[in-house]
């Protein structure tokens, strides 16, 4: 009889990197018109910006109840270790959050407002050197969580340079879908002007696709180089096919998730059409959740005991972390309703660039 | 909307800007993966087998060690036992435990009881990557978690290739094998060398040439498990069948408190 064992990494794990994905994809975006001048995404920069914050800040609520001392968990802001790519996860998150709030007050309340050109411009400055800086520091937060999972020699299916670059491909992806589905839903059903912005949806689902091959390209080349590597890493990415992680990670996640979206933004910018964009995004975001929840349980699935055989042991996925998962994700979708209801995020769409 | 040729070149420039900075970066990704894994495995153990055994002094000038005769262990569980009655081990939890390992072709069969715990690493790749510093080597080379600063988040249990870090529901830390560091204190062995009546478990201090551990160390064959981590383990096993090591069992029976019976082929 062979006992499934608990998870150390439970799916409150999974939430915390899907809801950081979310967050960084919008920031990335709301940079593009604020810190680069792609002007073309000014229209959907508030959005993106409230997306950022609202789940910017609801990230920690995953991971504190996944702690076995929660409350002493803020003791890992008294230090910056650089040895633990963990410590610097939370320091860079805090930083990042920090300007994050700073450059949305700004952007959404100072930028639209300006009553002179002068204060335009500075405000446009102060917000192209914030929002710069959120876009490295968002990034590197997504690399670094990949590196939290990559620095582990232990596991050999996450001990891969290649797996912060996928996480944070995937994550780009989900914040970039996540903005796209809402703009599409606020706009097309709850707005009487109807003004989608079509050539700006269509810029944005070429950016999403292109970010999809890639991730499916590495993730190929990744598991082809598998094939050929020591005898663990053999073992411990055919968990990533064995048993749930078959649909979980293979079916869900990258067909579903990454290779049908893929093929529906893959159809000439003419014929895309909104219902097209509204299924492509909602299974990026279901194929995310499901590619970083069937890599954390695969990874885990390959037994340390006994030591000398390496095996594959059944993992169980605690309820308790999965009904806090899924009703932290339920106050994080109301928060943001609420808040895009309330906050003047369309004002952006009318300034100067 | 704008006419469709310009939208179209836009995008086809987006895309293409998009697939040079990714093509670029997958390219030093499959460079760095076929890096040919199992060659880095085999150098690996070799060249910790070259200098062995491997291990540095602490400010203490001293390096707890512990050898385990394998030949001499009968498998009475005594050490798993007396382990979790001497540190109040929860029932889900194990400082210390004791595999079985079934193997060979009737009339061949043989048995194998292999006793398991933290190693002490020289290298402990958990102690790195604790984010607030709660697990630490000692400079007599003992491994400990401070269970005041420990906010269990199982990053060392995930970064150990041993297993030997669990999550101790009771404490609400992180837990795991101490070499019984009170008793040290004291004089005292640890409680599983103490109570090991087959004598199959020795410690002692292998910055000394002349002790117990050193000499057993120096007079017969000794593994270490997963040399090629690069960790230094500082638990040695006499008598760990070759054929287990090198993968040539074929069909094992493995047995274990913690993962249940599972048969199993070597590698």
């Amino acid at each position: 009889m062979i006992m499934p064992a608990p998870l150390d990494w439970d799916v409150l794990i999974a939430f915390y990197f899907f809801s950081s994905g979310i967050s960084v994809g919008a920031a990335v975006l709301a940079s593009l018109p604020l810190a680069f001048g792609v002007k073309v995404f000014r229209p959907v920069a508030g959005l993106a910006i409230i997306t950022a914050i609202v789940f910017a800040i609801l990230t920690p609520l995953f991971v504190f109840p996944h702690l076995l001392q929660p409350l002493r968990g803020l003791t890992m802001f008294t230090t910056i270790l650089t040895t633990s790519p963990m410590s610097l996860v939370g320091w860079t998150l805090l930083l990042y959050i920090i300007l994050l709030l700073v450059g949305g007050w700004l952007a959404l309340y100072k930028l639209p407002g300006a009553v002179t050109p002068e204060a335009e411009k500075s405000y446009t400055r102060i917000a192209r050197v914030i929002f710069g800086v959120v876009f490295l520091l968002g990034l590197l937060v997504l690399l670094l969580q990949g590196f939290e999972m990559a620095v582990l020699k232990s596991r050999p299916l996450w001990n891969s340079p290649a797996v912060p670059l996928l996480y944070m491909l995937l994550s780009v992806a989900s914040g970039l879908a996540f903005v796209m589905l809402v703009w599409i839903i606020v706009n097309k059903y709850f707005t009487r002007e109807k003004e989608l912005h079509m050539d700006m949806l269509s810029r944005l689902a070429a950016i999403i696709l292109v970010i999809l091959i890639a991730f499916l390209v590495v993730n190929v080349v990744e598991y082809l180089a598998a094939v050929h590597s020591g005898v663990y890493r053999q073992l411990s990415v055919s968990a990533l096919f064995t048993g749930i992680n078959l649909y979980v990670f293979l079916v869900i996640g990258t067909i579903l998730g990454a290779v049908i979206p893929a093929i529906l933004l893959a159809i000439p910018q003419g014929r895309y059409n909104v219902a097209v964009l509204l299924a492509a995004s909602i299974l990026v975001l279901i194929g995310a959740f499901s590619v970083k929840l069937g890599v954390l349980l695969a990874g885990q699935m390959f037994a340390k005991v006994p030591t000398l055989i390496p095996t594959l042991t059944p993992v169980l996925i605690s309820t308790t972390e999965l009904t806090i998962g899924v009703g932290v994700t339920v106050l994080a979708l109301i928060i943001y309703i609420v808040l895009i209801w309330l906050l003047p995020w369309r004002r952006l769409a009318g300034g100067g660039g | 909307m704008g006419s469709t040729a310009p939208r179209s070149d836009t995008r086809r420039n987006v895309i293409l800007r998009f697939l040079q900075v990714f093509g670029l970066l997958n390219a030093v990704a499959l460079l760095t993966l076929l890096l040919p894994g199992s060659m880095r495995v085999k150098a690996e153990t070799e060249r910790y087998y070259k200098n062995f055994p491997r291990f540095s002094r602490g400010e203490m000038r001293k390096r707890w060690a512990m050898v385990i005769d394998l030949r001499r262990c009968v498998g009475c569980y005594g050490c798993q036992v007396s382990c979790k009655m001497e540190n109040g081990i929860p029932y889900e939890g194990f400082r210390m435990w004791v595999e079985t390992y079934e193997y060979g072709k009737y009339p061949r069969v043989r048995r194998l009881f292999l006793p398991r715990m933290c190693n002490h690493c020289d290298n402990p790749p958990c102690v790195p990557v604790c984010p607030v510093k709660a697990i630490y080597k000692r400079g007599d080379g003992v491994v400990l978690i401070d269970s005041s600063k420990c906010i269990g988040c199982g990053y060392c249990v995930q970064a150990c290739p041993y297993g030997a870090i669990y999550k101790n529901p009771d404490r609400g830390t992180s837990d795991k094998c101490t070499l019984c560091e009170h008793r040290l204190a004291q004089g005292l062995l640890p409680a599983c060398a103490t109570n090991c009546f087959g004598k199959a478990i020795y410690f002692g201090d292998l910055a000394d040439p002349n002790s117990v551990v050193s000499k057993l160390i120096r007079e017969n064959k000794v593994h270490v498990l997963k040399p090629e981590m690069g960790t230094d383990p500082m638990v040695f096993y006499i008598g760990l069948d070759e054929v287990l090591v090198t993968g040539a069992a074929g069909k094992i029976i493995a047995i274990s408190p913690r993962t249940g019976i599972r048969e199993v082929n070597s590698i």
